[in-house]
Formats: C-alpha cells, sequence, structure tokens
C-alpha cells in the first residue's frame, strides 16, 4: 500500500512546492554523475582505468608559432629589472626591450626570481634583431633571427592551452590596441571599462537565462531538486576564482574563459533566488489559479512566475555585483585586456594614478550598475511586499 | 447514488499519518446533500476538519474514502465549475481589479470586448466601479475581498466555496461585506458552501448551518434556518439582536465551548 500520508492525498501538486519532497533517487544520480565527469577530466581514477576512456595524458607540444606565454628566462629577469632600476616608471619612459610589456606573479621588482613567466609584444617579438651596425641578424639557413626564435629555442616548454587567443602568427587578434600600449602609453579605460562590462553582462545573461528556469524547476520538481541540489550545494560555496585556472586552461585568457567564470558565479545565485522566488509562492494563489480554469502552464506563466519575480530580480542584484568583483580578479590572474588587467599592469609599474582611477571606476560602476537594477525592480514589481 | 442536482457529499473520510505516528481522522463518514441555491455554512472548532472538508470539495485534496459529485460530476482535482474565495483574497498582486477579475475568463481564452463587458457588469455588482485600472495591491481588506468575490463570479461556478473570506476584516466592514454576500447570493442564485470562524456570521448567512465536531472530524448538528432570508430584505442589525437568533446563538456558542475544552483536556 502507498504511504498514506497527507501529501499522498494532494491532488495538486504542480505549484506546490510541499509536494516536491523525496526525489531521492536522482540525489544519487546527481552525485554519480559528477564522479563521472571528475573521472573524466582528472587522475583521480587509476590510470588504466581512465586510459580506457580517454587514453594516456599526453603534454601538449608546442607548435610552430603557437607559444607564447613563456617561463620567464634569466635574461628576461634581469632586463626587467634593469628597467626599473633605469628609471622606467610609467609609459612615457621608453622601454628598450619591448619584447617585455608585462611580467607575471612576481612581486616585481623585489623577487624577480620568482616569477613564473612574462607576456611578449608579439609585434616586437616578431621583428628582426638588429646587430649593432644594424644589420639584420640571420640564422645559417639565412632566415632572420627574431627576439621569438631566440626564447623559443631557449624554452621548450609550452602552456598550449593559453594560447588560445593567438593566430597562426603569434599575433593575438583584434587586440592591438592594447598591446601596444608601451607605445601608446600605458593602459587607460577606455575599452578596458567597456571590456569588463560586457564580460560581466554576458555571464549575467547566460547564468541567468539557464540559472532561473533551473531554480523554479527545483521548487516545483521532485526530481529537478533531487538532481539539481547536490550539484548546485556542491559547487556553490567555492569561490569562482579557485575555477580561474581550470577554466583558463581549457578555454583561454580571453573572452570566453572570463564569460565562463562568470556563468558560473552567476549561475548558482540565480538558481537560489529563482527556487526561492517560487517556494515563496501563496499556495491559496496556485489554488485559486486553479481554480480558475488554468492548466499547469498557465499557473507558471500567470502565477509562480510573476510570484518569484522579487526574489529574481533581488537575485540579479547580488550577481551583478558578484560577477563585477569576479571580472576584476580574473582580469587580474590572467587576460589582456579589462580594468583588472590595467590595474594589475600598472602595479608593476608603480603608476598608483591608473590604480586609483581603476579602483574608483570599478566602484562607480558598481554604484551605477545597482542603482540600474534598483530602477529596474521598482519599475517592474511596484507590489513588493504589498501583497 | 447520485442526486444529479446540487453537490452531494457520500461518506466522505480522510485518515491519514501523522508525521509523529498514529493516524489522524480529520473527517469521518461526513454525507451530505446541498441543493443548487442553497447558502451553507460550516462551523466548528478549529481541527474539526472544516477546512480539510472544503478542499476535498474544491478538489485541492482526496479523500481516503467515500466520494463526492456536483451536479452529477464526479469531484476529481480542481475545476472552474467549483469558485474559492479565500481568507485573504488570494490577488494575485501583479495584476489590476480588471485583470483580476477576468483572470479565469483569459485562461478560458474568451475576447476581449466580451470580457470587458463581464468585468464592469461585476465591478458594479460588488461596488467597485471605476476600480478597473487600479492595481490590486493599492486596495484596502474589503475591496480586495470584493475583488475575490468578483473575480469568482466571473467564471460563473455552480458552486461557490468560501474559506472564511470575511475573516481577516474588521467589524464594520465585515458586516457591509456580508449584506453583500447576500445580495451576490440573491442576485445571481448561486450555491454557496462558506466556512466560518465566526457563529454570528454562520448565523446570518447559512441558510443551513453545520456544527462540526473534532477527533474525529463530523457533522454533529444540521440546522435549517430563515436569517438568510429575512436579512434579504430586513435589517442585519435587528435581526441579529432578535430573541430566535440570540437562542440559537448561545446554542451553538455552547456546543462550540464544549468542543473546544474536551480539546485543551485532551493536550
Amino acid at each position: 500500500m502507498a504511504k498514506n500520508n497527507f501529501n499522498s492525498r494532494k491532488l495538486v501538486s504542480f505549484g506546490d512546492p510541499s509536494a516536491a519532497q523525496g526525489g531521492y533517487i536522482w540525489n544519487v544520480v546527481a552525485v554519480i554523475v559528477v564522479l563521472a565527469f571528475w573521472s573524466y577530466f582528472s587522475n583521480w581514477v587509476p590510470q588504466s582505468f581512465n586510459n580506457a576512456f580517454q587514453g594516456p595524458m599526453q603534454r601538449l607540444a608546442p607548435a610552430e608559432n603557437e607559444m607564447f606565454w613563456l617561463p620567464t628566462p634569466a635574461e628576461v629577469w634581469v632586463k626587467s629589472v634593469d628597467l626599473y632600476k633605469n628609471g622606467y616608471r610609467n609609459a612615457k619612459d621608453v622601454n628598450p626591450y619591448p619584447w617585455i610589456i608585462d611580467t607575471y606573479a612576481g612581486p616585481w621588482p623585489f623577487a624577480p626570481d620568482k616569477a613564473l613567466g612574462f607576456m611578449g609584444n608579439a609585434d616586437a617579438l616578431n621583428a628582426p634583431l638588429v646587430d649593432e651596425s644594424g644589420d639584420v641578424i640571420t640564422n645559417n639557413d639565412g632566415e632572420a633571427v627574431t627576439k621569438w626564435i631566440q626564447l623559443k629555442n631557449s624554452n621548450p616548454v609550452s602552456l598550449r592551452a593559453l594560447n588560445k587567443d593567438l593566430n597562426d602568427d603569434g599575433v593575438i587578434e583584434g587586440e592591438e590596441r592594447n598591446y601596444n600600449f608601451w607605445a601608446n602609453g600605458m593602459p587607460v579605460f577606455h575599452g578596458h571599462l567597456w571590456d569588463s562590462l560586457y564580460r560581466v553582462l554576458a555571464g549575467f545573461f547566460f547564468g541567468s537565462l539557464v540559472g532561473i528556469p533551473i531554480g523554479i524547476a527545483m521548487a516545483l520538481s521532485r526530481w529537478a531538486k533531487g538532481f539539481f541540489d547536490p550539484i548546485i550545494e556542491f559547487y556553490r560555496p567555492i569561490p569562482p576564482l579557485a575555477w580561474a585556472p581550470l577554466i583558463i586552461a581549457a578555454a583561454g585568457i580571453g573572452e570566453l574563459g572570463k564569460i565562463i567564470l562568470l556563468f558560473m558565479a552567476a549561475l548558482s545565485i540565480m538558481v537560489i533566488a529563482a527556487r526561492a522566488g517560487a517556494l515563496s509562492v501563496n499556495l491559496s494563489k496556485v489554488h485559486a489559479a486553479y481554480s480558475l480554469g488554468a492548466s499547469k502552464f498557465q499557473v507558471l506563466k500567470n502565477v509562480i512566475l510573476p510570484n518569484s519575480l522579487p526574489e529574481i530580480l533581488t537575485g540579479m542584484r547580488v550577481t551583478m555585483g558578484v560577477c563585477w568583483g569576479t571580472v576584476v580578479a580574473a582580469e587580474m590572474i590572467a587576460g589582456i585586456s579589462g580594468t583588472g588587467f590595467s590595474v594589475n599592469a600598472a602595479r608593476r609599474f608603480f603608476s598608483f594614478d591608473i590604480i586609483w582611477s581603476g579602483i574608483i571606476l570599478m566602484g562607480i560602476m558598481g554604484i551605477l550598475i545597482d542603482l540600474g537594477m534598483r530602477g529596474l525592480i521598482n519599475w517592474l514589481t511596484p507590489w513588493q511586499g504589498k501583497g | 447514488m447520485s442526486d444529479s442536482s446540487g453537490l452531494s457529499v457520500d461518506k466522505v473520510s480522510m485518515v491519514f499519518q501523522a508525521p509523529k505516528g498514529g493516524e489522524v481522522h480529520a473527517l469521518q463518514n461526513v454525507s451530505f446533500n446541498l441543493q443548487n441555491g442553497e447558502l451553507l455554512s460550516v462551523l466548528g472548532p478549529s481541527g474539526c476538519g472544516k477546512t480539510t472538508l472544503l478542499n476535498i470539495v474544491a478538489g485541492f485534496l482526496g479523500p481516503t474514502g467515500g466520494q463526492l459529485d456536483l451536479n452529477g460530476k464526479d469531484v476529481a482535482g480542481p475545476g472552474p465549475e467549483r469558485g474559492m474565495v479565500f481568507q485573504k483574497g488570494a490577488l494575485f498582486e501583479w495584476m489590476t481589479v480588471e485583470r483580476n477579475v477576468d483572470f479565469g475568463l483569459r485562461m478560458k481564452g474568451m475576447g476581449k470586448s466580451e470580457r470587458k463587458a463581464i468585468v464592469e457588469n461585476l465591478l458594479n455588482t460588488v461596488g467597485l466601479k471605476g476600480f478597473g485600472g487600479t492595481p490590486t495591491y493599492q486596495l484596502s481588506g474589503g475591496m480586495q475581498q470584493r475583488v475575490a468575490l468578483a473575480r469568482c463570479l466571473a467564471n460563473d461556478p455552480q458552486l461557490i466555496l468560501m474559506d472564511e473570506p470575511l475573516g481577516a476584516l474588521d467589524a464594520l466592514t465585515r458586516e457591509k461585506m456580508q449584506s453583500l454576500v447576500l445580495q451576490l447570493w440573491k442576485e445571481t442564485g448561486k450555491t454557496i458552501m462558506l466556512i466560518t470562524h465566526s457563529v454570528e456570521e454562520a448565523l446570518l448567512l447559512g441558510e443551513r448551518l453545520f456544527v462540526m465536531a473534532p477527533r474525529p472530524g463530523r457533522i454533529v448538528k444540521d440546522y435549517r434556518l430563515p436569517f438568510a432570508e429575512q436579512a434579504l430584505t430586513g435589517n442585519i442589525r435587528e435581526i441579529k439582536s432578535s430573541e430566535e437568533f440570540v437562542e440559537i446563538r448561545e446554542e451553538v456558542l455552547g456546543m462550540i465551548w464544549e468542543m473546544e475544552e474536551e480539546i485543551m483536556g485532551q493536550v
């Protein structure tokens, strides 16, 4: 005999959150799916088992003209310190080593030996080297030798994943603006600010697009709750930046990696918000709608969705703030444009004017976005708290 | 048994497992017939199963035993032929008064001009002329209940179920609304089943009155009362202070007091 509790007697289950209980079998399914992903993308399972699915792990070998990110050769560091000692502080100074445009991860210039690598100016790297008399240096084959060839030969290790944004010539497409700042002056926020904003909006948009339906499904359906709950609750407490190394390695240092990162930050918040919104539906309203002849879809569209709107909009407001914080940090880790990148680049040359203006602009953008969200909330849900 | 006219409830029981173990007999063998056009009020102490009964008739809950039908049609889920009026209106506050009232008609896919005529007529009836474009969250409690009544009537249901519809209103508004309910009942000739906590309201509005008792939930007394008919033409205040009214009120109050004391004793 079926379980004879009160819930089992309910004839209206769609729209009644208390009917979306149980579904524990789907928890198990979710855990299995997560473990399957993990094992596929890692060495968590024994190698022999793993090999059966994806073949042995391979180190990616550098391809011709593909290498860009390089472990710092001693020569670069000596010259970086040189730059600083010679009064190299800002864009007005002339850079004698144009192939160094940014150095990574070391609190330069105080501990250059701890640095991990440098980022090169593709144009400068590909320019032929000249000797003291001004003649082009050629190798035994009569080819012009570039800084690129020099460095490449001395540093055979590459991280190919970081090179997704390079075209076949080793040049970053469409990003010359950001790469020529040695020539044009230090980075200014024209362009960078909009790059950051674009990423935030894209991550936010896709996060909402996927998160809201999942959240509402979790409030209404036993299996959706059972399946998504463990997954969302597992990844939600992880700071988005903890994913950054993985995602940047997989999707590159360009737009895609950052948008995926922001999507992940937005997704969990939007799921929680939409779910809370759908759970807050007053059961009498759902019952009233059914009694007025509404179908399940009509109840969803006319009652559950509008009723969830205040919570969803609050979730969007929180999401915008979190995304803005995440994008700046992500740009500091890896990237070639954006507010975070600009500030981080300025850090290395003690350009505190850039750093200050960057911080202030981030604050102003935060306020403007929040004001916009507040306006949107007042416009869309004037009834909030008055029902 | 199927009395094809009106609501027939036959030996309806609701027995379920309490979360802490043990069986709860919310309803036990409740049977009654409600003729079309009758106004029934149901009264009883907390936990006597009156709301459960209403939810079963509305189709939100399935009984564990017995069956019920409305005009020969089995009740197997909520439907537009059984309209609901809830305690706090349960209005859709993101819609205007007009959108609330024609909700059922829109769900049916009725045309705009047809809907407009019905809504205008109903808003006149419930005394909300000119409020069609007002957002419902700006209305007072009494006006919200008027919207809820109009929304229910717009669908032209065969049976109207009211779950303490006037419970959240102040005394004065409540009295006005009581006469509105009676007036609507007379004008539309609808069958109404009304649940209330107020003995006075139950006596005044109920052409029939069930007094229910808890553990197990059952109907212990079935009155037929003249006050609703009288109130249609007479003065409500006078009826409420008439000798006959006071006598029955005290009798019912005494019954409910006794039941409440019994419940308290059990706890």
